[in-house]
């Protein structure tokens, strides 16, 4: 490699902290979704309650991320949640992995 | 002009762009099309009576609108600043779920569809970051932070009326506004009328029940070229390190980049 493609490359550098700073926020935007006119936000510990519940199925109310209360179904909710918070956290994985891959500094 | 799109309940975007020295009409022409793209919904543009659009929007409404205003651009230059008006949204959208945008954003995923199905009145963002961090958010030394007008979703309704009355109430007298809220900067910015109606109409309290709960990404540096692959977007700029980013929402600041061909041929990439 010659110095003219060494300083090519330098440019060409991205700041691995930054990268991954930004993925992130991008994940905690992705990790919301709608369902039964609130928004929530996926995360273990909602859903494990939820799992968990073990009172009537038809009459669970969760708070959503803007204060109120959402009635959700039990099952319905749990497919959702699980399948959305999977799905952008195996994204997550995958891309800081390339992330990594690719760092420079 | 009907809008043939409506449905039970319509929703839809709406662009403000008033041509100075910067051809924002042009630039809402390009950033429509990865609005169309990225959220499937109909897009009205809003304008004056000379402008020229080239994208095919579902409406172009064309108003009259004050000139006077001046801000600097990422190069410390004084530039003219149409931002008047922009109050009008709430009477010209013809939609009942509207999602009111600034030209300078780019639309690169749906996230925004989350929010216009929940029926709130309206939300915008609070917070908004960039890779220097995040981006500061008062409206002076001593005064209360500001939101983000870039992106506004709004139903339409009796609390939503009351919010764009007070911005339009807050621009008629925006110099008492600045004094009563120590603004720092003396120069209108919806960005401030909106923050100061949102914190009279909820009792003089900042109620985080308006926020969009995410940040806004906004670029803040010039811009050389931005560069879409499958899944990240590289940005490049003058004066340091390239960042590497998923597809995702960005404000770019950089006006001088988004009337350029690197950002029609970065448009293009994108929606093929």
């Amino acid at each position: 490699m010659n110095a003219e493609d060494i300083v090519k490359q330098i440019k060409q550098a991205t700041d691995y902290q930054i990268n991954r700073s930004i993925l992130r926020e991008k994940i905690q935007t992705d990790l919301h979704f709608a369902y039964n006119g609130g928004l929530f936000k996926a995360d273990p510990a909602q859903y494990t309650f939820v799992m968990m519940w073990q009172g009537d199925a038809d009459a669970l109310f969760l708070e959503d991320t803007y204060g109120n209360p959402i009635k959700i179904n039990q099952k319905e909710f749990l497919d959702l949640s699980t399948e959305h918070y999977q799905k952008v956290m195996n994204r997550w994985h995958q891309e800081h992995a390339e992330l990594k891959k690719i760092r420079k500094i | 002009m009907q809008n043939s799109r409506k449905s039970e309940k319509s929703k839809g975007v709406v662009v403000f762009a008033f041509n100075t020295s910067v051809d924002y009409v042009a630039i809402a022409d390009n950033t429509s099309k990865l609005i169309e793209r990225n959220l499937k919904l109909p897009i009205t543009l809003i304008t004056d009576h000379d402008a020229e659009p080239q994208f095919e929007y579902d409406q172009v409404i064309r108003v009259d609108v004050a000139s006077g205003n001046i801000k600097l651009d990422v190069s410390y230059q004084q530039v003219e600043w149409k931002n008047f008006g922009r109050y009008l949204a709430y009477e010209l959208s013809p939609y009942d779920s509207t999602v009111l945008l600034d030209v300078d954003y780019l639309v690169l995923d749906d996230s925004l569809l989350k929010l216009i199905d929940l029926n709130k009145d309206y939300a915008f963002h609070y917070y908004s970051s960039s890779s220097n961090g995040d981006l500061y958010s008062s409206m002076g030394p001593y005064s209360l932070p500001f939101i983000w007008a870039t992106v506004i979703v709004f139903n339409k309704s009796d609390k939503t009326k009351m919010l764009f009355d007070l911005v339009k109430r807050i621009q008629d007298n925006y110099d008492y506004y600045c004094k009563l809220y120590n603004i720092r900067e003396r120069n209108f910015r919806n960005d401030y009328a909106f923050a100061i109606a949102n914190i009279i109409l909820n009792g003089y309290h900042i109620d985080p029940g308006h926020n969009i709960p995410w940040k806004m990404f906004t670029i803040t540096d010039k811009v050389d070229r931005l560069i879409v692959d499958s899944k990240n977007i590289r940005a490049y700029f003058t004066n340091k390190k390239p960042i590497l980013m998923p597809q995702q929402n960005i404000h770019v600041m950089d006006k001088a980049y988004l009337q350029s061909t690197q950002f029609k041929d970065f448009v293009t990439d994108v929606t093929g």
